[in-house]
Formats: structure tokens, sequence, C-alpha cells
């Protein structure tokens, strides 16, 4: 017996336990699906803070390193796992006005849809981010 | 403000960038170097336009530049992309099928072991092709070996196909040596017998004319066993079947008789023959001259022994190539691997019933891959448990210091039938884990229900392919028609579920 997955979700609603395993042929797959289902992206602190800063507004790899203090050799690398993971999105300034002003073109980072959603929960999680972001927002007050 | 100090600057951080930009993949190292390149010239900029320029704030930039380098190395060795590797490829059937190749590399990468020496290490004489043996057929009665050797002595000369004959007689013997008594095989051979096989001894010489009767040629497994490999073995003696023989020379390691595992040669003519009838083998060595194929040779001389009647009546003799010798050997052990293995099926029918039951049932080629990787994987472990065994009982042979053990054999066989069994087991439930489409290691496990309420409700466990292909059932108690050991296919929407491979471990 074969069974989708939109079939699967559905009948999940108003099946209990014992009635969705009749209907899929293995029980195992209703906890996999609600696990699955609630499975975003567990963040490292280095990684919060990276994505809280540039949530802040800093938006270029050095600002980044001077806001947070934290060496190129983390900040980079944390930007390409928060990239891969489409939690930001980094793309390359108009290349005409960084020629009119004759300087080179940077690449800046900004947040998706789901990295606002990755922050919330990761300032929860982390309680010392939290004060940090209340601690400046009421130096910026 | 100085412009200079910022050029100097921009320059060495160029550098130490375009260093690094080495270790990124070249087609992301433009990318990168363009990255990084802007956005150290708009630092310096910065410092410049904000007259925090120090030789603190130069040296830190500096070091922020050595930083590159490990955003480089993380370009080329993507964390995310290692640990996949490293989590999944284990799962893989090609990793299963690699495995049992490299423990098989392993174990022929040394010396060959020596029941398959013939087919594996180089010829034991030269030009194979072109030698005929012939000895007793098994419904012949004995014959004398003097008889056929003066028998023998006449077929190069009737008929051109043949350059050289040796005749030999071979007995089972015992023989005393320094290192105590071992069972050996001895054979008396014509003095031309090792320059028709194309071999020198490696160490003293050749039987001659002049030789006594007390003079033997020894093998290198013997010299080995029983001289430790001294080279000053030559001139020493030792006892064989009662007689106290002197050592003229030692036979090359890769040297083997053709027909049988000979460890002392002596000569033919001087060494008193046994008076007990069936009691020594005669037999003899043709070397079938060049242009003159072995098989017509072989035709002409089963004639020529045909018409000669000299030789007692109801003589047999059978002529056969050495070739011919190796393919019956092979088609032997062709014979024993496939009734081993039908054997060790019999023995492993639970198991391997379970795995029937749960058998792949969906398209022709899923099958076939999952059968063809079964197969393999069974050869190759079969094939490793085979040599293993061969190798063990070598090595426990070469230490207790005999050429040749009368149970290594046997022992032989029983440690490749357990290790068989052992290796089968492991492989049929190895097979028994694996997904029916894509043939990896399932990954997920749920355990179901508890086991408090086995007859109440289904319990036991369920193996999820995490590509999203099926479930494997496995119920706590096997209760017949109520629940039973099941392969589920689930369909393709279930990938939206189950996700890509690289999004599960990407957790930074």
């Amino acid at each position: 017996m074969t069974v989708t997955f939109k079939e699967f979700s559905a009948a999940r609603d108003f099946f209990d336990y014992k009635g969705s395993a009749r209907l899929t042929g293995g029980t195992c797959l209703c906890s996999i699906a609600t696990y699955k289902m609630d499975d975003s992206p567990k963040l490292s602190y280095t990684s919060a803070l990276v994505l809280q800063t540039i949530s802040s507004g800093y938006c270029y790899g050095f600002d980044i390193m001077e806001v947070t203090g934290l060496p190129s050799g983390t900040v980079y690398p944390a930007l390409r796992r928060l990239e891969q993971q489409e939690l930001i999105k980094s793309s390359w300034e108009a290349p005409g006005s960084a020629l009119a002003d004759n300087r080179p073109a940077r690449k800046y980072y900004r947040m998706t849809r789901d990295g606002k959603e990755t922050l919330v929960k990761a300032v929860q999680r982390y309680a010392l981010l939290e004060q940090l972001i209340r601690a400046g927002k009421t130096k910026r007050r | 403000m100085n412009v200079h100090p910022v050029n100097k600057l921009l320059w060495w951080c160029n550098l130490i960038l375009r260093l690094a930009s080495w270790i990124v993949p070249r087609q992301k190292r433009l990318e990168w170097r363009q990255e990084w390149e802007g956005e150290v010239w708009h630092w310096c900029q910065f410092l410049r336009e904000s007259g925090r320029l120090s030789v603190r704030t130069e040296q830190e930039l500096l070091s922020h530049c050595w930083g590159a380098f490990v955003d480089a190395v993380w370009h080329r060795f993507n964390r995310v992309v290692v640990l996949t590797f490293v989590n999944e490829f284990p799962r893989t059937p090609q990793f299963c099928v690699l495995a049992c190749l490299a423990l098989l590399a392993a174990l022929l990468a040394g010396r060959p072991v020596a029941i398959f020496s013939g087919i594996f290490a180089p010829p034991p004489c030269i030009d194979p092709g072109h030698l005929l043996t012939v000895s007793l057929s098994e419904k012949s009665p004995w014959l004398q070996p003097e008889l056929l050797l003066e028998t023998a002595v006449r077929w190069p000369k009737e008929t051109q196909l043949f350059t050289s004959e040796a005749t030999y007689a071979w007995r089972p013997s015992l023989v005393r040596g320094p290192e105590g008594g071992e069972s050996i095989q001895s054979a008396r051979v014509t003095s031309g017998v090792f320059e028709l096989l194309g071999v020198r001894p490696s160490l003293g010489r050749d039987f001659q004319e002049v030789d006594s009767e007390n003079c033997v040629i020894l093998s290198d497994a013997l010299w080995k066993s029983q001289f430790r490999g001294d080279s000053h073995v030559l001139s020493r003696s030792l006892l064989l079947n009662g007689r106290i023989v002197n050592i003229i020379g030692v036979l090359p390691a890769q040297f083997r008789f053709p027909v049988r595992n000979i460890a002392v040669f002596s000569s033919f003519g001087t060494f008193p023959h046994p008076l007990l009838p069936m009691f020594e083998w005669p037999g003899v060595l043709l070397r079938v001259a060049a242009g003159v194929d072995a098989e017509t040779a072989k035709r002409q001389l089963q004639l020529l022994i045909s018409w000669q009647g000299n030789l007692p009546a109801g003589t047999q003799l059978a002529v056969s190539s050495l070739k011919d010798l190796q393919d019956q050997a092979l088609k032997t052990y062709g014979i024993v691997v496939v009734l081993a293995l039908l054997a060790l099926l019999a023995l492993q029918w639970r198991s391997f019933a379970r795995l029937l039951n749960t058998r792949p049932h969906a398209p022709v080629r899923d099958c076939w891959r999952w059968y063809l990787f079964f197969a393999m994987k069974n050869a190759l472990m079969l094939l490793t448990v085979f040599f293993a065994s061969l190798e063990i009982v070598q090595a426990v042979v070469t230490r207790i210091n005999v050429s040749t053990h009368p149970f290594a054999g046997a022992a032989a066989t029983w440690l490749f039938l357990f290790g068989a069994t052992v290796a089968l087991r492991w492989s049929i439930l190895d097979q028994f884990g694996r997904c029916r489409t894509c043939v990896r290691r399932l990954a997920v496990r749920v355990n179901l229900g508890s086991p408090a309420h086995v007859l109440l409700e289904l319990t036991g466990v369920e193996l999820v392919c995490d590509e999203g292909h099926g479930t494997l059932h496995i119920p706590l108690m096997e209760s017949g028609c109520v629940d039973s050991e099941r392969w589920t296919y689930l369909h393709d929407s279930w990938h939206v579920l189950l996700g890509s491979k690289e999004s599960r471990i990407s957790a930074p």
C-alpha cells in the first residue's frame, strides 16, 4: 500500500495515533512527521550573534567583525553557513555606483524570512543575547 | 595624512588574500577575492578618513586578512559537505563493496596463499603450456617405475613432437632433520628433470651422473622448516625414510613440482626402489617441441602409447597437459564453493526467508540492484573468508615449523565454514536493514508501542529510509496473521517531509 504525504497530512488531523497507523501501514511516520515539521535549524551562539548583527543593520563582513569583536576567521565561515541554510542572502552592490566612485564593489548580507523566524527562536534560547539586544535598545534611546 | 602607508598596507593585505585564494576552489576564487579585497579596501579608506590608521589598527587589519585563510579552507573543505560525506557514505552500498574489496586486497597484498600460487604467482616452470604429464590412470594396475622409464626414454626418439622427457616416481616419506620428524612426499627423478622444467637450484647444484645414491635436493619449504633457511646447509645431512642422505641443493621458493608437492628429490638410478608394489607411483614429464600444439602432441602420444606393447597388460596411462590439470583444479574449487554456498544458505534459511519476505517488489531495476548487491557482497565476503582461513592456517603451520601438516587442509576447511557462516549471517542482516530502492542502510529507527502492550497494539520497530523510499516494519513478536515483517513503499511526496541530507546535519 502506498500513501502520499498529502493524504497523510490531511488524515493525521482526524485520526488518533492508532488510526494513522492503520492508514499508513507505519505508525512511525506520524512521529517523524511531527518531529520534522518542527525541525528548524538550531543556531550556535556565534551564528545567532552574527544573525542579530545583520538584523541590526550591519550588512558587511568587516562591519560585523567590528561590532561583534569576532575575528574574520569566525565571522566569514559563519556567514557562509547562514547563507547555505538560507537564513541570510548575499548580493553585490550595483557595479555602476561603485565604478562612479572609483572603488571596488562590496558584497552585503541581508536577512531572509526564515532567518528572522530562526533569530526569534535563537533569542529566546540564548538569554544573554536577549539582554544584549535590550541593552542596545536602551543605549540607542 | 599620508597616502603612501595605505597603499603599502593594501599591497600587503592583497598579497595575503591572493595567497589564501589559492585554497578556494577555482570556480569560486574570483568572487571570493573580490569580496575580500573590496572589504579590505573600504576598511582602509574608513581607517584613513576617520583618522584611526595606526600601527595597531594596521596589525589588526593584517590579522583579519590572515583569517581569510580560515574562510578559504571552509570553502575548500566545507564542514557540512565533509560531515555529510562522513555520515552518509558508510551507509551506501558502494562503501560496503569497497570495504570488502579493501579487505580482500589487504589479504592478497603480500605473498599469495600457497594453494593458489599456481594461479596468482608466476608459473613455477618455464612455458607450462608446452608441458605434458603421463601418469597411471585410476583404473590401471600398479606399474614398476623402471619399466615406465625404459618406455618413456624411447618416446622423443620415435616422434619429433617432444624435445625431452623426464621420469619420476613419488611416494609418501618420513624425513627427520634438526627440527624433528616430518611427513612429506619424496620423489626419485631422472637427471634432466629440472632442466626440462627450466629451473635451477637457488643453492647448490643439479643432479649429475657421478652423484651417489644418497644425494638429495630439498624444496624451499623443507629447507626453511628444517634448517631455518640456513645458507650453509650444503653437505649437511638428514634422515630420509631411515637412510642418511646428503643435501646437494635447494630449489627456489616459487618452484612447485607440476604434479605433486614434493619436498625431497633424489636421483632415479641410484636410489634403491622399494620392493613392495604400489608403494611408489611413477609418471613422466614431456616437453613439447616449439611450434607444436600441445593438444596435437597429446593426441599423438596417446596413439603411440596404445600401439606400444611392452607395458604389462591392463596398464592404462593418462596423458594430460598442465593446462588441463589447472582447469580441473579450478573446476573442483568452483564445485566446492557452490556446494559450500548452498549448504550455508540451508543453514541460514530462517534469516534468508525473512529477507525474501521483505524483498523489493516494485520496479525491475530496483530488484536487480538489490539482488546484484547481495550477490556481490556475498561473493566478496566468501572470498575474503576463504583467503583469510588459508592464510591463518598457513601462518600457524609456518609458526610450528613444518613444511606440510596433515591437518592443515581440514583446519582450513573448518575455519572457512565457520567464517563463511558468520559472514553470511552478517550479510543477510545487513541486507535486511537496507532500503529496497536505494540499497542504503535505513537510518531512521522508531520504536513503536510499549513491550507491555504486546498483545493489545502494534509494537516493534520501524526503520525508515531517509530518502523517503519506504519503511520496514519489524514487530516485537511475530504473531502470524496479526502482524508481520513488511516493507511498505512510500509515495514520492514523502520527500517533502524527509528533506535533503545536508540540511539534517547543518547545525552550525
